[in-house]
């Protein structure tokens, strides 16, 4: 994935073939874990701050919903092939979108994965916890291209 | 000359309500905590987007979560703490506000 354009607002990126069949597959397979409950403060919570807890897991799940659109929304019109190679073409907002759609993936996996401190040497326990960690690096991967 | 003599300009003891209200209303620090997982350029962009800085104070800040463990962002009233966290938490970053004293 290297950049090839940059205007004010739009951004423009040469994938290589596997690299968009990855991308096409991490988009279509969102959301790929369960949404965890967030805190919204470190310390013991009163009334006020279990309310704005709660209402801020709500806000996080409508989100979440608004994600998916996007992703599938991105799969359709971001994803071009022209003489041969695949370009990613995006706005500021699609931009925004899909690295928050990625970096859910990721966060989602190292959740799923039990939050493991030791990110960089895969697990050896399950295949599917090989699963999570590939993917996992895989949306980081993406998300250094367009966040770097 | 006047009759009566003008008064005198005294402070009042009372401060305005606008001004003492918003002195005494609660406020929180929004504080992004460190974790293994989020990158450090994604950090930093979101930072950037979410408070507007530019890219070296977003780096200042994501450098003194990813060191020590945490950074306070912003100092603001209830509303304002709150939707700033619900950002963070929209990119992903482990955010939180607390009171501060």
């Amino acid at each position: 994935m290297k950049p090839v354009k940059q205007r004010e607002n739009n951004w423009q990126y040469e994938l290589a073939t596997k690299e968009k069949a990855i991308l096409q597959s991490l988009l279509k397979q969102f959301p790929i874990t369960e949404l965890n409950p967030v805190k919204m403060s470190k310390g013991h919570p009163d009334a006020e701050s279990l309310d704005r807890e709660i209402l801020l897991n709500q806000a996080l799940a409508q989100h979440r919903e608004e994600l998916k659109r996007s992703a599938q929304q991105l799969l359709e019109t971001s994803l071009h092939q022209s003489e041969g190679v695949w370009h990613l073409t995006l706005d500021a907002a699609a931009k925004e979108k899909l690295l928050q759609v990625l970096n859910d993936i990721r966060v989602g996996c190292w959740r799923a994965l039990g939050e493991p401190e030791e990110i960089h040497e895969p697990p050896k326990d399950s295949p599917n916890h090989i699963r999570l960690w590939t993917i996992m690096n895989l949306a980081g991967y993406f998300e250094e291209h367009l966040a770097g | 000359m006047p009759a009566v003599a003008p008064a005198k300009k005294t402070k009042p003891l009372i401060a305005p309500a606008a001004t003492s209200e918003r002195e005494l209303a609660p406020t929180f620090y929004v504080v992004c905590w460190n974790d293994p997982i989020n990158l450090m350029c994604y950090v930093t962009h979101v930072f950037m987007k979410v408070f507007g800085w530019n890219k070296q104070k977003a780096e200042k800040h994501m450098l003194e979560v990813h060191e020590k463990g945490k950074s306070v962002l912003a100092r603001e009233g209830v509303e304002k703490a709150e939707h700033l966290v619900h950002q963070l938490h929209k990119y992903k970053l482990q955010a939180t506000m607390e009171p501060a004293e």
